[in-house]
């Protein structure tokens, strides 16, 4: 079940009523159970023992690995358990998610949101590791962490730190919270029906058949897929991180503003922020922090200099993380290649890290301010819509084809003639579209220039006047009703007569 | 802004937007639900949702009417106007398409409950049989909130919008024509077939060439599934007519050879046995002959066609009614212009003229007269096997001096269309520039009196000439460049009426024809002239005629012959 379906919208209601009627310790269970009812509709009974799978030997492992911990047991046999247990259970995701590129047959068991709670449930294994947290002893509040309804099937992944006191809290009704997550519920559909279901019709339209357009229709459309992912992505969180306040969980932003970034390395902390900070603690300083990664720095650092010597183990870390990032999108030529490209652009950007100071020194474009700020800014979303192709391409030959022709068969005046009319949109269509996107970033505008004056967005927009703040809630309304309640359902009678 | 405030904040924000859908739906009213008393445009809503509208339309217009047309599709060519006519009564005529037997009998249950119904008149297709209590797809079948339809007022005040911004958008490019999204005429409940109805129609391989779908092949068997339903539904209704007082006359409606094959001969057997033991039925399925051209598509038959059946309900005889099979005969059609003694340029010599009638004797060729052909498409009359007509146009005193002895000599018959602005005149209108001369109204009288000669219209003034008319000038009678239609229609009715009350009154003899000038003619003065009682038209455009008994299309548009 997504956000989007109306069963969601019965559902969801009929959750926070249990949730608030019930005594305050009894909420956790029912936003457990509410958790395992929302995934029994979204992957049925097999799911749910798969997740619960996930669960008890996440559970058992932590406890484990707590007791190891307790009685001062040596790296390498407290090691043994979290290795299992990781193994396990990402063999597990590994089996689900892409084996049924081997095994066709497999590809059918879908099992909702596994990369999502695998890597959460990891996390908090590796935390329990650390020493970071006391493991749960409570199999049914760590059954709650893993589960939690609103962001089991698109995040973002929380750490145990960060939610767990207020998921078993047990929080009541507030106002305050409420505003704020029904706020967010209201924004999350409007980036969902409004702009990432109108703007993929298009987006479809050429991508699945590239070749019979020129480059400028191609980028065109890669264009509007950049927004369209970023509306899908950032609205489905937006009603997870709602749905969460409304019950007092506050969970951690995914997404900063990221078309405002500065540099693809800035960019890549705006955009899944939870996946990258996950990477970033239990990836990347595992392994730059590493014996061998050690031992290759001090290769590397004696054969090449100090400077370069640095890098070599860090952009082999920095390799790794963007691969599995992509790969964690999916398992195909093209993700790697989006990986390995990102992970190339961002080492690249390091080694040259020196040189672009000198430079911007020489020519006073300060990256920070002013004309530098905006040449950065719009470098780095063409860098990010480049970078898409590959992304959304059906195949990595594909995506090299569709750059091709962008670059040799520009062919602009497609863009005038009316081809777009041709790719499922009508002209009001695009128009509610184009006005729906100048809203999107000219709320991220917002929240930029917040951020940078250190307040933050919510209460920009709550201090705004009644009157803009009707005007626009009723707008913002009317368009979800409009595209998304009423998108089905007219058929031009003119159809329907003539089978009579 | 408190958050109690904010919420209050986002439920008005919330109610103003409900109260905006309702309110565009309720002003723009795209179903007639509401009374659409913004735009008044029941033909729209009619095509949208036919049920609701015409509830509606019925209801806001109660007193006006005490008998109803029930059915689907099948019912869409009775006309109100005829049983009007036959039954003294205030037809309308209620079909709806897509309508099953259980829709239907609950609309009756509803019109005998809001009006003071006399008489029903249903017409029960086969398809009754195959469908009935078929669910609703979307908005346009949404019953009537005042037949009980779920959701009611609420459902529709709270349909999709677009069909709303639909209706305004139509509204801006609503043309004179019959559109998709208007086929109505509100007014009496049938389709608007205007343009279909000014079709001109000739052969029957000419049509299937237009049409093809009736070439197509049925594949299925056709299987009724629900005759038990359909008929306890015609039971009920008849029980309720009968307690009521309430006439009803069941007719089953013509279909194509093609379609009544697909059906099994034991499943209609068993149909029309039940609905014997119900009601008394009128048969009509084989009624008109199997012929597409009495048909607009595979399942509606013309409104002609209709009207037979009417005159055979009720003993008209002025309605030719063709027996079975297909009734056509050719007709060529010969065009002169100016016959003069020595012939030239622009004029057939008397010599020639003389030629072309022995050629027309030897032959074995009969020239007929225009109401000979009428008769016979319209009253089954007979015409001779090589049939001519002799066709004069623009009404020039030589025809008068020189072919009309000459027609008279042989005692062949002829049409002269005239231009009404010339009529005894040698100058062209108001100016000084000589034309050739026209014959006087007097030498028009003497022609007809003689039974040969009959005069119809040329237009009135819509025969220019660019030379003289200069930037005035209209192509024939085709609408001018930057008028408008209505305009343009009255323009093209003002004309006509002219040259037929002034040809009229100089010959005692009705106008009903008319020569398109220059040959030039489109759907929109097709319709015009149609509304006006123009029943056969001339073209210039060349081949052999087919007329058909009993089929009026077949007088539109008659194509020129020339001797081979």
């Amino acid at each position: 079940m997504s956000f989007a379906e109306p069963r969601f919208l019965l559902f969801l209601p009929a959750a926070l009523i249990c949730y608030f009627a019930s005594p305050k310790r009894v909420r956790p269970y029912t936003l457990l159970a509410a958790s395992l009812v929302f995934y029994w509709f979204a992957g049925g009974v097999f799911a749910l023992l798969v997740i619960s799978a996930t669960a008890v030997t996440v559970y058992l492992t932590a406890l484990r690995l707590g007791a190891l911990r307790r009685s001062d047991a040596p790296k390498r046999r407290r090691k043994a358990p979290l290795a299992a247990c990781l193994a396990l259970n990402f063999g597990l995701l590994f089996l689900f998610r892409y084996s049924g590129r081997l095994i066709p047959s497999l590809g059918l068991l879908l099992i909702p949101g596994i990369s999502f709670y695998t890597f959460q449930s990891a996390g908090y294994l590796i935390d329990a590791y650390r020493g970071k947290l006391e493991p749960e002893r409570n199999i049914l509040k760590l059954a709650l962490f893993i589960s939690f309804f609103p962001q089991l099937v698109i995040g973002p992944i929380s750490r145990h730190s960060q939610i767990a006191d207020d998921l078993f809290a047990g929080h009541g009704w507030n106002w305050e919270r409420a505003r704020g997550g029904i706020s967010r519920i209201i924004w999350g559909y409007f980036l969902k029906l409004v702009i990432a279901d109108y703007a993929a019709v298009p987006v479809n339209a050429v991508i699945s058949s590239y070749q019979n357009y020129g480059g400028a229709v191609i980028a065109f459309a890669v264009l509007l897929y950049s927004f369209q992912l970023y509306a899908d992505f950032a609205g489905g969180i937006s009603i997870a991180i709602g749905v969460g306040k409304l019950v007092g969980v506050t969970m951690p932003e995914n997404f900063a503003q990221p078309f405002f970034a500065r540099s693809l390395t800035d960019y890549w902390r705006r955009w899944h922020i939870t996946l990258g900070a996950w990477l970033r603690d239990y990836l990347f300083y595992s392994l730059a922090l590493s014996k061998p990664l050690g031992r290759l720095g001090r290769v590397t650092r004696r054969a090449f200099g100090a400077n370069l010597g640095k890098m070599i183990p860090a952009s082999v870390a920095t390799f790794a993380v963007y691969i599995v990032m992509a790969v964690w999108h999916g398992l195909s030529f093209k993700t790697l290649a989006y990986g390995l490209l990102n992970g190339g652009l961002i080492t690249l950007s390091l080694y040259f890290g020196p040189f672009w100071e000198k430079l911007r020194r020489v020519t006073k474009l300060d990256g920070g301010r002013g004309f530098g700020a905006v040449f950065a800014t719009v470098r780095t979303f063409v860098l990010v819509v480049f970078l898409r192709y590959f992304a959304r391409a059906v195949s990595l030959r594909a995506a090299l084809s569709m750059l091709k022709r962008t670059l040799l068969r520009f062919e602009p005046r497609a863009l005038l003639d009316g081809t777009l009319g041709t790719l499922g949109l009508t002209a009001g269509e695009y128009a509610t579209l184009a006005a729906a996107i100048v809203l999107l970033l000219a709320r991220d505008a917002v929240a930029e220039r917040a951020v940078k004056l250190g307040s933050n967005f919510e209460s920009r927009l709550a201090s705004a006047r009644p009157a803009a703040q009707f005007l626009l809630t009723a707008a913002v309304l009317a368009l979800i009703v409009y595209c998304g309640v009423y998108r089905e359902g007219y058929i031009a009678s003119q159809f329907i007569y003539a089978q009579y | 802004m408190t958050a109690k405030r904010w919420f209050l904040m986002l439920a008005a924000a919330a109610l103003l937007v409900a109260a905006a859908v309702a309110g565009l739906n309720i002003l723009a009213d795209p179903f007639g639900v509401f009374g659409d008393r913004l735009l008044g445009w029941y033909a729209y809503d009619m095509t949208q949702n036919p049920k609701a509208a015409k509830v509606a339309y019925i209801d806001a217009h109660s007193g006006e009417y005490d008998a109803f047309i029930l059915g689907a599709s099948g019912s869409a060519s009775f006309s109100p106007e005829k049983l009007n006519e036959y039954t003294g009564l205030r037809w309308y005529n209620a079909f709806n398409y897509g309508a099953d037997m259980a829709y239907t009998e609950k609309l009756a249950e509803y019109l005998a409950g809001s009006c003071e119904v006399r008489q029903f008149f249903l017409a029960l297709s086969l398809t009754a049989a195959q469908k009935y209590e078929m669910p609703q797809n979307g908005a346009i079948e949404w019953r009537p909130p005042q037949l009980g339809g779920a959701g009611g007022w609420f459902r529709f005040a709270f349909a999709n919008p677009r069909f709303s911004f639909a209706k305004l958008r139509d509204y801006r490019a609503n043309g004179y024509l019959q559109e998709p999204f208007d086929v109505f005429v509100p007014e009496t409940g049938v389709y608007d077939k205007s343009s279909r109805d000014v079709e001109p129609i000739g052969s029957l391989d000419a049509y299937l060439a237009a049409y093809p779908e009736f070439t197509t092949k049925i594949g299925v068997v056709a299987e009724l599934t629900r005759t038990d339903e359909c008929m306890a539904s015609v039971a009920r209704l008849k029980a309720m007519c009968d307690a009521r007082g309430i006439g009803l006359t069941v007719v089953v409606p013509p279909l194509l050879d093609r379609s009544l094959s697909a059906y099994r001969a034991e499943d209609l057997a068993d149909f029309f046995a039940k609905l014997g033991e119900i009601t008394p039925y009128y048969d009509y399925t084989r009624f008109i002959p199997s012929d597409p051209r009495f048909y607009y598509d595979t399942t509606h038959f013309r409104n002609c066609a209709g009207d037979m059946i009417l005159a055979d309900i009720y003993g008209d005889d002025g309605v030719y009614v063709p027996s079975g099979e297909t009734e056509e005969t050719e007709l060529r059609v010969l065009l002169y212009h100016s016959v003069t003694e020595s012939g030239g340029e622009d004029s057939v010599s008397a010599a020639d003229f003389r030629r072309d009638m022995e050629r027309l004797r030897d032959g074995g060729y009969t020239p007929v007269g225009l109401s000979d052909i009428a008769g016979y498409v319209y009253r089954g009359a007979e015409l001779p096997e090589r049939a001519v007509l002799i066709r004069l146009d623009d009404g020039y005193r030589d025809n008068y001096e020189v072919a009309y002895p000459i027609l008279r000599e042989f005692g062949y018959k002829a049409v002269i269309f005239a231009i009404g602005v010339s009529v005894g005149r040698d100058v062209y209108k108001d100016t000084d520039a000589p034309i050739t001369p026209h014959f006087t109204a007097e030498e028009a009288r003497e022609m007809t009196g003689s039974g040969l000669i009959e005069i119809q219209s040329h237009t009135y003034d819509m025969h220019m000439v660019a030379e003289l008319d200069g930037a005035d000038c209209r192509r024939g009678l085709l609408r001018l460049d930057g008028e408008s239609e209505a305009d343009y229609a009255a323009a093209l009715t003002g004309d006509f009426l002219r040259s037929r009350s002034e040809l009229e009154a100089a010959t005692g003899q009705p106008v009903y024809a008319l020569a398109y000038p220059y040959g030039l003619h489109d759907k929109l003065s097709e319709v015009v002239l149609g509304k006006l009682g123009v029943t056969a038209t001339f073209s210039s455009e060349y081949g052999v005629n087919t007329l058909v008994r009993g089929l009026p299309q077949s007088l539109l548009c008659l194509k020129l012959w020339a001797f081979g």
